[in-house]
């Protein structure tokens, strides 16, 4: 019988395997996977403990205190992300691109007899 | 209906709402954000503490999760669910966040004392049945200590796809969104990271089987 790789059983615990099934009957058949599955499960419990903390009932009120100054009359539109600084200036720059490489062109050309 | 009839059901259908809530601020309605900011501002408090490790840097995702979702308000426009969309703005925010908390510990070159809360959070402390002995609570700390230490120790990809899908609950696609990957590249994350965790943690941690054996299982 072949046994499960780590990686299987992580993916099994966190709900990402693709095999679930396949998974779930080995390890009710295999008890040195169980166990291995078991060593996983009691660090993820472990860390499961780590505490965080409450920021108070207020906290939502606090935030909209803070940010409230700081916000646009309007909130943006879809239309102007195109008119963010580094998307402009990308713009920009492909414009210069292709203006300096038409007068290069137009600056090298060598006449062509007819 | 009366005006104020119809001001208190709109007021109440925001509250509701987030779609109709985004709706309201799209058409200039501030209060309407502000609906949104409180209704999840614990959340996203949650996901930023979890991610950086620290309440300050956490309030500071916070803040500035809203303020940019405002600004990129437009396009969100109709999509799904507004709460999982400022989660990603959070996380992305996050992950720049902990990416500067990094260049500016290796400047000063001295392991940054994250300032966790107190010990009035400790797990060991909220056990009601009995008093924790000088014994266990050492144990308790030392394993926090090692705990946050090895989250520490992840890099900021691994400890987002760890945060998000372990405690958030985030689906695979989500994550990848956020870590700008492929699906598989997200899965492979979650498992480095809990791969990382477990050989980092498991001399501290004891097995329900080891419980079983010491008689010591709750």
């Amino acid at each position: 019988m072949r046994h499960m790789r780590e990686e299987e059983l992580i993916a099994y615990r966190e709900g990402v395997a693709e095999r679930r099934a396949v998974i779930a009957d080995h390890l009710s058949a295999c008890e040195k996977c169980r166990a291995e599955m078991e060593r996983i499960e009691a660090v993820l419990a472990a860390l499961d403990t780590l505490p965080v903390p409450d920021p108070g009932a207020d906290y939502g009120r606090q935030v909209w205190k803070e940010i409230a100054p700081r916000l646009a009359e309007q909130p943006g539109r879809w239309w102007q992300a195109w008119f963010e600084p580094r998307r402009l200036a990308a713009a920009g720059g492909i414009v210069a691109l292709i203006v300096a490489a038409f007068v290069a062109g137009r600056i090298t050309a060598t006449p062509s007899g007819c | 209906m009366t005006r104020m009839q119809q001001s208190v059901d709109s007021a109440q259908a925001i509250a509701e709402s987030d779609a109709l809530a985004v709706e309201r601020t799209l058409a200039g309605d501030r209060d309407a954000y502000r609906v949104l900011v409180e209704r999840h501002s614990h959340s996203v408090f949650r996901l930023a503490y979890r991610m950086t490790g620290n309440r300050h840097d956490a309030e500071e995702v916070v803040q500035e999760a809203f303020l940019r979702g405002y600004q990129k308000l437009g396009q969100f426009a109709a999509r799904a669910n507004f709460g999982t969309w400022v989660y990603r703005i959070a996380a992305n925010y996050a992950i720049d966040r902990m990416r500067q908390r990094q260049k500016e510990n290796a400047l000063r070159e001295t392991p940054r004392v994250e300032d966790r809360e107190g010990t009035e959070n400790d797990p060991v402390n909220r056990v009601q049945d009995e008093a924790p002995t000088p014994e266990r609570l050492t144990q308790s700390l030392e394993l926090r200590k090692q705990m946050e230490r090895a989250l520490a120790a992840l890099s900021e990809a691994e400890r987002t796809a760890f945060v998000m899908r372990h405690w958030e609950g985030c689906g695979i696609e989500e994550i990848a969104g956020v870590l700008k990957s492929s699906s598989s590249a997200a899965k492979n994350t979650v498992f480095r990271a809990v791969q990382k965790l477990r050989h980092a943690l498991q001399p501290f941690v004891e097995t329900k089987a080891q419980a079983r054996a010491m008689g010591t299982e709750s």
